[in-house]
């Protein structure tokens, strides 16, 4: 197929994409500097900005913390079940379907059923008695929050990795093995570092994503302090319609901060051996 | 760096298969030789040498290297290295740490690593290449790589599953000549599996033929050729000329006539299928010597052609140079050398094969297994 004939192909979608992404952050800036208003003229200011600064760096930084400790995990949980699923071992097939189970799953489900499995009064708690239960929904290390993700997102890592490794990782495995590396080396030495452009890809489709989703954080994190994206819905979702050039200016700086990771990631990844 | 490979009896069956993919293989090679493990495709080439090296578990049989049986032994330290169709280069690491990676998995620190890689590559002929990443390489070069990365991980033993195959002509003539360099100055025991001949000639000095899982024969270049235990063996090995008769007194009666046979072939009197090489034919004009015949075929096979030619109700095959002029109908005459024929005594089935009794053990040394 030739590059012409290919782009013609992928057209279509890119038109809409192009059109909803940009179209959406451009009404969005337009908002947020006042130019889009309920009512009355439009006038070029920065007074949503100026009015949600005070709450930002908070919740930029749990909104970072949530989001890195997520990703942190999926990673951690992805590549651990993709080596799982690659070498066959423990029932490799069972592995890919129970881990791969949770794709369908839409996050606001998976968040209530985390909910209901480590609330205070949940299923765990229930089990295992509820006066000592930790304050996991609700509690001050977000855990339900980003258990829930985590869950939801490694599964996503794992299909990413072991789709990269499966074609070729055993051969490469075998080879290692054959000059002497045992597991552990050749883990170190082939497993990892073949992976690791995958492992950066998807990791960075995971931070972005945590980092401006709000279901979950909405329904299992605790009221105060509020990450960006669940400020950004509360002010969107108010009485006040003055509210919504604050919304929009959150959903700015989300859309600033998560381009920005994105950018720190491909150049990250620009410097792994494979990548180039 | 080389170490005595005996296998015994090995055995090996995929999982939901009923015939095994080795049934019984034994085989010795010499520490600092090279075997070429030849056959068709399927017969069990591959699985013999991945069950030598540990990745695939054998049902039965043993593996012995250097003297030390290798069944309780995992892969990476069996001391055995392999080098494949694909180089199977890590792409991450650059040519110099591909070289250097089994001294790195050893503990080696990483400045001597890439020193005692510095010298293999320079074995190979690629010491100015060290710097480079292996995608930048081509196909023969990766593969010297690959050669160079295998050889400085100093394995007992050497496997070398079709390396080649995939190279054009020329830089597989090359690469038999690298191969021949790397035996001088290191003398590796080498185990080469491939499916050409010509190549199983240039490298090794003996040849293990497998068909269907099952070692048909093993024995040095020139017997296998001209001394097959089978006429499977003889087939396998491009051998085209078949003449039934019988022998008697030292003699091969046919309807070539009554031809002398050399010692070694002319064992007890009864029925018996001569065979020779069409290459071993001498092919002349009309009035040269030797025994008339007619062609009733010509076939160009690269710088010869292979001539079929009827002698009474016999069909031989003769290989002959562009240069005689012969078409279809044309008479010659046929010399066959007393030293190129051989005898095999009528087998029982077309795909059973036994020990010839005309075959000295000297000669032949490893005997045929009946198929499964």
């Amino acid at each position: 197929m030739g590059n012409r004939k290919a782009t013609l192909l992928v057209l279509p979608a890119t038109v809409i994409s192009f059109f909803v992404v940009v179209g959406g952050l451009l009404a969005a800036l337009m908002q947020s500097l006042g130019l889009l208003p309920f009512a009355g003229p439009p006038t070029l200011n920065s007074s949503a900005y100026l009015t949600v600064a005070p709450d930002l760096p908070s919740a930029v930084a749990l909104s970072f913390g949530i989001a890195a400790a997520s990703t942190l995990i999926a990673v951690i949980f992805g590549f651990v079940t993709a080596m799982l699923v690659m070498r066959g071992r423990f029932g490799g097939r069972l592995i890919a379907m129970v881990s791969t189970w949770s794709i369908p799953f839409p996050h606001l489900v998976g968040a209530a059923s985390m909910g209901l499995l480590l609330g205070d009064a949940g299923f765990l708690a229930r089990i295992f008695g509820t006066d000592s239960w930790p304050e996991l929904v609700g509690g001050p290390a977000w855990i339900a929050v980003i258990a829930a993700y985590s869950w939801k997102e490694s599964a996503f890592v794992a299909l990413v990795v072991t789709g990269v490794l499966l074609t070729r990782a055993t051969a490469y495995d075998e080879t290692a093995a054959l000059l002497g590396a045992g597991r552990l080396r050749r883990l170190r030495h082939v497993l990892v570092p073949l992976s690791l452009p995958a492992l950066g890809v998807s990791a960075t489709i995971v931070f972005v994503y945590v980092f401006g989703s709000y279901e979950v954080a909405w329904l299992l994190g605790r009221p105060y302090p509020e990450p960006l994206p669940v400020m950004a819905l509360r002010l969107f979702s108010s009485a006040s319609l003055s509210s919504r050039p604050e919304a929009a200016a959150l959903a700015v700086v989300t859309t600033i901060v998560a381009l920005g990771a994105a950018g720190l990631a491909a150049l990250a990844l620009r410097r792994v051996p494979l990548w180039q | 760096m080389s170490a005595t490979l005996v296998i015994e009896d090995l055995i090996t069956t995929f999982p939901g298969t009923v015939r095994p993919a080795l049934a019984g293989i034994s085989l010795e090679v010499r520490a600092g030789s090279c075997t070429a493990v030849l056959g068709p495709s399927g017969s069990g080439k591959s699985t013999l040498l991945r069950s030598v090296a540990g990745l695939e578990v054998p049902d039965a049989g043993r593996v012995v290297l250097g003297g030390t049986d290798l069944a309780p032994i995992r892969p990476e330290q069996r001391g055995i290295s392999l080098v494949s169709q694909r180089p199977l280069l890590f792409p991450h690491l650059n040519v110099l740490d591909n070289v250097a990676f089994a001294a790195r998995v050893r503990g080696v620190p990483r400045r001597e690593a890439r020193r005692d890689a510095a010298d293999f590559l320079d074995v190979v002929q690629l010491g100015d290449l060290g710097n480079r990443r292996a995608t930048e390489l081509s196909g023969g070069q990766q593969q010297r790589v690959a050669l160079a990365r295998a050889l400085a991980a100093r394995p007992g033993l050497l496997l070398l599953d079709e390396p080649f195959s995939a190279l054009d002509p020329g830089l597989r003539t090359s690469m038999h000549d690298l191969l021949a360099e790397v035996r001088r100055q290191l003398s590796p025991t080498l185990l080469l599996v491939t499916h050409d001949r010509d190549e199983a000639v240039a490298v090794a000095e003996r040849v293990a033929l497998l068909g269907n899982g099952c070692l048909l024969q093993h024995a040095a270049v020139q017997e296998i050729y001209t001394r097959p235990v089978s006429l499977e063996v003889n087939r396998l090995m491009g051998g085209l000329n078949e003449v039934p008769g019988t022998v008697r007194g030292g003699r091969h009666e046919s309807e070539l006539g009554s031809l002398a046979l050399p010692e070694d072939a002319a064992g007890a009197s009864g029925p018996g299928t001569l065979i020779f090489r069409q290459e071993s034919i001498m092919v002349s004009g009309v009035d040269g010597p030797g025994i008339p015949a007619i062609v009733s075929a010509v076939k160009p096979q690269g710088a010869r052609r292979i001539l079929t030619v009827q002698v009474g109700g016999q069909l031989l095959h003769a290989e002959a140079p562009w240069a005689l002029p012969v078409a279809q109908g044309t008479p010659v005459r046929l010399q066959i050398p007393r030293s190129a024929l051989w005898v095999l005594p009528e087998e029982p089935t077309a795909t059973t094969t036994g020990s010839t009794p005309n075959a000295t053990g000297d000669a032949i040394d490893q005997l045929v297994t009946d198929h499964v």
